[in-house]
């Protein structure tokens, strides 16, 4: 008996060991590392600082004729030659291990915080640009079971069908806009798009009315889906409208670029995303006829900080200071050339080679060419644009008359919209070292409008005012794209470099060959539910045929 | 000084050994005399006289006739005879041969007495060490557990103690890299129970203290030197004994870290020793550097056929033996000095690599008492290495004290302390420093001594002496410059306490402490022509103010703390026994790190950190803890049929979501176990007489292991930009995922063994057959990008490995007083990727030449779901369909566009074993020892270049006598004769600079199977020739060994088929730059005092 009592008392530590992991939770805590994030703000820097604008020069820049890079440099090859390649097609994919999962992270840390409620709402927005960006380049994506590697363990996410993630955006967008509340925190001090002291109601009012912007491009998308102006195009911009859009330049999303102090050079990481191409050979990059001949014939006051001629052999950018931005002596390369196909047959505009490059147009690299170009995730300018088309369909009230009016002031905001660009301001300054160019004048706005073909004619708005949306597109292929694809606007003509897209244009990027390997089952999936096989020019679900 | 003093003690010891036995001998004379005097009333001095036979009633000489209590004793002659006094009637005779048991016989009035010795079938239901400490009788296991013969290891000693063990336990795979005399050994215990990466060695526990293997293989570029293992840490002197655990069953104890099996070690505690003892021993080895190199002396340096013509061109063709046919005509050198053209050594290997002798000496004190024992102890090891500044120093301080305070309670301590300091290490499986690149490399018309003189320029950087300026380093630069020094403390303690409530319970509680604290240095000299030839070869800067060259300096320190207890009882129950235990285990470990370096030094030559100017430095900190609850229970019934249950569950703590975790995963788990045994030879006592012993046994365990899952595996980490965008911070989420779900990977394994012992004893027989599969292995797996990561570790592949192991021990002879004991171990494994995640066929391992990448030079290791673990796998002669060998229309090889690599077979044997031969004759015993390896390829590097750079045999084709080039048998794949048989020729330095190139690794792909003569040991056992008036001594054995003595068959090339650098699982099969084999010679004394 004495025995049995001393065999439970020595035997109690046993228990008290027994199933034990009380402190594991702070043994398997790093103490070296970050764990908690001091601020979570920090990260909805990150998110608004790395988000995706434009897509790439060399992509979707060269569908809708902005750009050309007529050498066949293997690497480089591409959609200027109807190539399907996985350079161009992996790029978009890139945001879910990117931006994407900031997003995620941040939205899971900040979910419940009542305090970051606007935070919240804020990123929510930008997932919404995110996964359109996603939607509109290849049609059906991982969705419901995307990110979710580190959270749920899913590594192989099924594809949710583009229709049903639009429904589910909008949802979100309707959601997240209508929940900033301006008595709630700022967040100012972490959103880069406005002044850090800004009060609530300043921010909360700038979201607002981008959230409703975003919203108003996602409607517009379904315009094709929509020809009569009963469905969701009309549904979805009716509710953007009423929420209130974006109404002047200083509500544009921009995202800045700095430079170092005072000497031009960009710092690491804080440069322009769409900036590859200005590393090295720049002779081998040039602008297409199609946008050169555009500008040049309506003498648009926009070319020079779009466009310019080098006289010489450019290796990097910028390596002069002025070149010759006069629109007269602009050429673009006609589309559906390689350097050597130029040459060999001599299209109408052919200019013989110079130097180590071609004799023709380049991007302008002092404005937006620069590495520290702003990145505009949606302007004012394509708001009034997208409004000028939304009246003349009749999803919003004004018909023509109203049209006409958002047409021009999407015009001047275009053109006064390169006031935050490099090395331009309201008066020109031009030494041996600097030359800033001089924004548009209103006189030289009005003589534009005044053009014929550019003044507004109601038997040809939808065409006008999606040419002008393409302009102001320039330094934003994917938006120039999805807008040429929902419109048809303007009529370009095919790349016919070859028979790869069966004389059509490229209706959206192939999943990443990555895809096809790493998550074959889901991919499989997903290509049978396309329109088409899983290529270029299989059309996506609001650009019906 | 110390060791020449040691050599002449142990030359005195022997001179007085040979004097005692010259003692015994009188004594014996005497004893006849006095015997014819004994009378029975004479109380003080006895006579007894008798004839000592064996179980077969012959005559037994050299059987051991002690006086019981005294150290009076002698041997039985050649008829089996003895006569000895006793001191009374009341004294005990003690009968002792090896392998027979042991009698005492009480003299009582008898004045004659016959003893017949039976074979020890004792000895055979010997007790076995099982998992935790438990001693268990043999015939209870239902699983493998083989008890190494411990003094094996001190008769033929080896710096690591495993390496003397290859061979000789079926399945137990040993392979001791060729990497310096503190290397570790890659012991494979039933195949390699996981993917590379995981610890595949056994779990090492010492006293209760479990530890892993912690093998530092050299792994190439990534780690140069091999830092050896946890089982250098200790002195084979001191091991009482030595389990080993293969299969899972036997480990299951262990949970986790059972998974590669377990090697159960006690040390010696004095409870063997009655009273004070002093033990001492002392060992030398000699090391000789074996050379299986055949090269060709025909043709010297240069290249296509021209020999040097001016200094510089000597540099450029440095490495290359594709000039002119020797002919002694003074020729152009690297260092700009003619001289005569030809081989100025056909032995370089051997003028280049030392002599390695190693020291060792060990005293021991040991007090046994009735109330516990303490032993201590004290070893001194000391080193040098074949490369020259390589010395390995150890010492080992041991202390085990057992105490019982009063009748219930006991108290031990267990400590090793050691202290090593590894200076210089050899760089192996590497290029650029690795000497054996240079030795093997470059031609051998220049002489070493040359290169020694002009090693540097005149400012003091190294003179570049080939082509390869920055990858084939001269080491006479770098011997008296460079550095690299290990300096490692290690503290194993072990605390325990025992309770015994009843005679069949008790109560035991243990500390088990592993502390280490390490410090290492390094430089990289000024100078040395890695560094290239930029700022004169010797600055860092382009101000020339700063020299070149780096020193680390790293600190690092650690605790492994084991805390258990246990309760456990047995009891009877008529015809049925039970012996069960409940234990729980807390294991905590920590570790803490700080290294620094410098670059640009001010002061040239000057090592330190305040001489550098630029600086980098890190730390780092970690801990983990599991706890574990487990029990055992075994039934038994009759003696005859044994059942043992046993249950572990594991708690982990880097399973454990904690801050910043996104762990959701459990972090318990459970590892059962069932094993049983039927002594089948209860039942056919009476039929089968023959059969003395047999016992069928099974088991079936499930263990696991969390390698692949390292500290705070789940912790999602933040960093902050160190840049300000528009005023604002940026912070980011890193970049890698962890996987919510992981989970520790799992082993099963299921075994059949069967024992047996036949014809008195005289034949056993052991044998097993298993399967073991591993799944959920970790892996990193390919995922979907928009998981949120482009890869995670999953629990994705899986592997079998199945076997089977063979043992039979034969007393070949026995007449008289001489015996053979033969004994044969053979185990076959073959192991089998069954998964490797979804979707993937293949995975690489290792690229080693990684398109130049790795710094290395031919093949990958790869898994291929299908086929046996490590397939080499390479590129290899493009072919037609007829097999063809396709050419050029020049007659070179053709390059297929996107050539796949075809697998060449598995690295990894099939079939290990040993042939131990162990013959007595009365005190001098010999062993002969063969062991063999077969089954597996290897790809030599080594075999490559000397192929290529022109100074192995093969590239003497193309340039015999007659010969103008290689025709090499093929057909043209193109050209106006495509399709015909190639009758072009090519120069035999471009055709295998093509193979080079190209990577065509058919002609280094070799079978890795040898047999070698591995050990022979002359033990002369001087104990019993001791006089009585030497008494002090109590024992004296001297041994001479040889080991390595001669590679009986092999399949390689210039090469031994076990030279490969590293002990990792990743570079199985793969040779190069390794250092070459030694045959060691040793002579060992033990004395007991």
């Amino acid at each position: 008996m004495k025995n049995l009592k001393r065999i439970i008392l020595l035997s109690l530590p046993l228990f008290f060991m027994a199933g034990c992991d009380e402190n594991f939770e702070e043994i398997n805590t790093n103490p070296t590392a970050i764990l908690k994030i001091s601020d979570p703000g920090l990260l909805f820097t990150n998110v608004l600082r790395n988000t995706s604008v434009g897509g790439s020069w060399d992509a979707e820049s060269t569908i809708v004729q902005h750009f050309v890079l007529p050498y066949i440099l293997g690497a480089t090859v591409g959609y200027q030659f109807n190539e399907n390649v996985e350079a161009a097609n992996g790029a978009a994919f890139g945001m879910y291990t990117g931006n994407l999962r900031t997003i995620e992270h941040l939205m899971s840390l900040i979910k419940d915080d009542e305090a970051r409620s606007n935070m919240y709402n804020q990123t929510r927005i930008m997932r919404v640009h995110h996964y359109m960006y996603l939607v509109d380049h290849y049609g059906d994506v991982p969705y419901s079971e995307a990110e979710k590697a580190g959270s749920e363990g899913i590594f192989y996410p099924k594809y949710d069908k583009g229709s049903e993630i639009y429904d589910d955006l909008y949802k979100e967008l309707k959601e997240a806009t209508a929940a900033l509340d301006a008595s709630k925190p700022s967040s100012s001090q972490y959103d880069i798009f406005v002044a850090a002291s800004a009060s609530s109601a300043t921010q909360m009012a700038f979201w607002r009315k981008f959230g409703y912007s975003l919203m108003l491009r996602m409607g517009m998308r379904y315009s094709k889906l929509d020809p009569t102006g009963t469905g969701k195009a009309k549904e979805i911009v009716q509710a953007a409208f009423t929420g209130g859009v974006m109404q002047t330049n200083a509500d544009n999303p921009a995202i800045l670029n700095m430079t170092g102090s005072g000497v031009g050079t960009p710092i690491v990481g804080y440069t322009n995303g769409r900036n590859g191409i200005r590393g090295a050979n720049v002779y081998y990059y040039y602008v297409a006829k199609p946008i050169v001949d555009q500008l040049k014939s309506t003498n648009d006051p926009r070319s020079k900080f779009m466009i310019a001629y080098y006289n010489g052999k450019q290796n990097t950018a910028p390596s002069i200071i002025k070149p010759d931005v006069d629109p007269a002596n602009q050429y673009g390369v006609p589309v559906g050339y390689s350097d050597g196909t130029l040459q060999s047959v001599k299209p109408a505009g052919y200019r013989p080679p110079k130097g180590d490059g071609l004799d023709y147009s380049q991007i302008n690299y002092n404005v937006v060419g620069n590495s520290t170009t702003p990145s505009v995730i949606i302007t004012n300018a394509q708001v009034k644009l997208l409004l000028a088309e939304a009246a003349k369909r009749g999803y919003i009230p004004g018909g023509d008359a109203q049209a006409a009016i958002y047409y021009y002031e999407g015009i001047d905001a275009s053109m006064d919209g390169y006031s935050i660009y490099p090395n331009v301001a309201a008066t020109a300054v031009s030494n041996s070292t600097t030359e800033v160019l001089a924004l548009p004048t209103v006189a030289e706005k009005t003589a534009y409008k005044a053009q014929v073909g550019v003044v507004y004619n109601p038997a040809t708005a939808l065409q006008q005012i999606n040419t002008q949306y393409w302009i102001e597109c320039f330094n934003n292929g994917y938006e120039a794209w999805s807008n040429f694809r929902r419109s048809g606007y303007p009529a370009l003509s095919p790349n016919l470099y070859n028979n790869n897209l069966n004389g059509g244009f490229i209706r959206r990027n192939s999943y990443p060959l990555r895809e096809q390997t790493s998550n074959p089952v889901a991919y499989q999936e997903a290509v049978a539910n396309l329109n088409g096989p899983d290529y270029l020019t299989t059309r996506i679900f609001w650009d019906i045929p | 000084m110390k060791q020449l003093y040691l050599l002449v003690s142990m030359v005195l010891l022997v001179h007085v050994g040979a004097m005692a036995q010259r003692n015994e001998l009188s004594a014996s004379g005497t004893s006849t005399k006095q015997n014819s005097n004994v009378r029975l009333s004479d109380q003080t001095v006895l006579g007894v006289t008798g004839r000592v036979t064996d179980e077969t009633g012959a005559a037994f000489p050299g059987v051991n006739v002690l006086v019981k209590g005294s150290s009076s004793g002698q041997t039985t002659d050649a008829d089996g005879k003895y006569s000895i006094e006793v001191p009374d009637a009341n004294s005990v005779l003690i009968f002792s041969f090896v392998g027979y048991a042991t009698q005492e016989i009480s003299v009582g009035s008898r004045t004659n007495i016959d003893v017949k010795l039976a074979l020890d079938v004792q000895a055979l239901n010997e007790v076995v060490v099982t998992a935790l400490g438990i001693a268990k009788e043999s015939k209870k296991l239902g699983y493998s557990a083989t008890t190494a013969k411990v003094d094996e290891m001190t008769s033929n000693r080896t710096n690591n103690m495993m390496s003397s063990l290859e061979g000789k336990i079926a399945g137990l795979d040993i392979s001791p890299p060729t990497a310096g005399p503190a290397s570790s050994n890659k012991i494979r215990i039933r195949g390699q129970s996981a993917f590379a990466g995981s610890d595949n060695g056994p779990l090492l526990v010492i006293n209760g203290l479990p530890m892993s293997q912690g093998a530092e293989s050299a792994n190439g570029g990534q780690r140069d030197r091999d830092g050896g293992d946890n089982f250098m840490l200790f002195n084979p002197d001191d091991v009482e004994s030595m389990t080993v655990l293969k299969g899972a069953t036997a480990a299951a104890l262990y949970g986790s870290r059972a998974a590669a099996g377990a090697i159960i070690i006690t040390t010696k505690n004095g409870s063997k020793t009655k009273g004070i003892g002093v033990e001492f021993t002392s060992g030398v080895v000699v090391d000789e550097v074996l050379d299986f190199t055949d090269y060709q002396y025909e043709f010297g340096q240069g290249s296509n056929g021209v020999r040097p013509f001016s200094g510089a061109n000597a540099v450029s063709v440095g490495q290359l033996g594709w000039g002119e046919r020797y002919d002694g005509v003074m020729t152009p050198q690297f260092d700009g000095v003619s001289r005569p053209y030809e081989a100025a050594s056909t032995n370089r290997i051997k003028d280049f690599f030392n002599t390695g002798v190693t020291f060792n000496n060990t005293v021991a004190v040991s007090n046994g008492t009735d109330k516990g024992s303490m032993r201590a102890s004290y070893s001194n090891m000391e080193a040098k290495g074949v490369t020259p500044n390589n010395e390995y120093s150890r010492k080992i301080f041991s202390l085990n004290l057992n105490q019982k305070l009063g009748d219930k309670l006991s108290v031990a301590v267990a400590m090793n302390y050691t202290n090593s300091v590894n200076e210089n290490a050899p760089q192996v499986g590497l290029q650029g420093q690795g000497y054996m690149n240079f030795i093997l490399r470059t031609s051998p018309t220049t002489p070493l001594w040359a290169y020694e003189q002009g090693a540097t320029n005149p400012n003091g950087s190294e003179r570049i002496t080939t082509g390869f300026g920055g990858t084939i380093l001269n080491p006479y630069f770098y011997i008296p410059r460079q550095f690299n020094i290990d300096r490692d403390q290690r503290l194993l303690g072990t605390v325990s306490a025992r309770y015994q409530f009843t005679k069949w319970l008790y109560l035991q509680g243990r500390v088990a402490a592993n502390y280490n604290f390490s410090n290492s240095e390094s430089n990289n000299p000024t100078g040395g022509g890695g560094y290239g030839t930029a700022n004169q070869g010797i600055y860092y800067d382009a101000t020339l103010t700063t020299f070149n060259g780096q020193y680390n300096v790293r600190q690092a320190s650690g605790s492994d703390m084991n805390y258990d207890f246990i309760l456990g009882g047995n009891h009877t129950f008529g015809d049925f026994s039970v012996d069960a235990f409940f234990s729980a285990n807390r294991r905590h470990t920590d570790g803490r790190d700080v290294n620094t370096n410098a670059q640009g030094f001010q002061t040239r030559d000057v090592y330190t950190i305040g001489n550098g100017t630029v600086f980098g430095q890190g730390s780092g900190y970690s801990q983990s803890e599991i706890n574990s609850m487990f029990g055992s229970a075994e039934f038994g019934w009759k003696s005859i049929v044994y059942l043992n249950f046993t249950g572990r569950n594991d708690w982990f703590s880097v399973l454990t979501p904690g801050t910043g975790s996104s762990l959701v995963g459990d972090n318990s788990y459970f590892y059962p176990s069932v094993s049983g045994s039927f002594i089948f030879s209860e039942l056919t006592e009476d039929k089968l007489t023959w059969l003395n012993y047999g016992k069928l046994r099974s088991s079936w365990a499930k263990v696991g292991n969390t390698a692949g899952i390292n500290n705070y595996y789940g912790n999602v980490s933040y960093t902050y930009s160190t840049q300000q965008y528009l005023g604002r911070t940026i912070g980011s989420v890193s970049a890698t995922v962890p996987n919510p779900n992981i989970k520790p990977y799992s082993l099963q394994e299921t075994e059949i063994g069967l024992e047996a012992r036949m014809f008195g004893s005289r034949v056993n027989v052991d044998m097993a057959v298993y399967k073991k599969v591993t799944s959920d292995q970790i892996l990193g797996v390919t995922t979907s990008n928009a998981s949120g990561t482009g890869s995670i570790q999953a629990n994705a592949a899986s592997l079998t490995n199945k076997g089977f192991e063979f043992l039979v021990d034969v007393v070949a002879v026995k007449t008289g007083a001489f015996t053979w004991t033969t004994s044969f171990n053979t185990a076959y494994n073959i192991s089998e990727v069954l998964d490797l995640g979804p979707g993937v066929t293949r995975q690489t391992i290792t690229d080693f030449y990684n398109n130049g990448g790795s710094n290395e030079f031919i093949g990958k290791q790869v898994y291929e779901v299908g086929k046996p673990l490590a397939q080499i796998a390479a590129k290899t002669y493009p072919r037609d369909a007829n097999g063809n060998v396709l050419l050029n229309s020049n007659g070179r090889l053709y390059v297929a566009p996107g050539q796949p690599d075809v697998l060449f077979g598995g690295a990894l044997p099939l079939y290990t074993g040993g042939w131990n031969n162990t013959i007595r004759y009365k005190n001098l015993s010999l062993l002969v020892h063969f062991d063999y390896k077969a089954g597996g390829k290897m790809i030599s590097g080594s075999n490559l270049n000397s192929l290529r750079q022109g100074h192995s045999k093969a590239s003497l084709v193309g340039r015999r006598e007659g010969e103008t080039g290689i025709v090499f048998p093929g057909v043209y794949v193109n050209g106006p004769n495509a399709g015909q048989v190639n009758t072009t020729s090519v120069p035999a330095q471009t055709f295998y600079g093509d193979i080079r190139g190209l990577q065509i690794a058919d002609d280094f792909i070799y079978k890795s199977d040898y047999i070698k003569l591995r050990n022979i040991t002359l033990t002369y056992d001087l104990t019993s020739l001791l006089s009585s008036k030497t008494r002090f001594v109590k024992g004296l054995v001297l041994s001479g060994s040889c080991r390595n003595v001669a590679l009986i068959k092999s399949f390689v090339d210039d090469l031994d088929p076990e030279a490969v650098a590293s002990s990792a699982d990743a570079r199985a099969g793969y040779e190069a730059v390794s250092l070459p084999t030694s045959r060691s010679w040793g002579l060992n004394l033990n004395v007991k005092f």
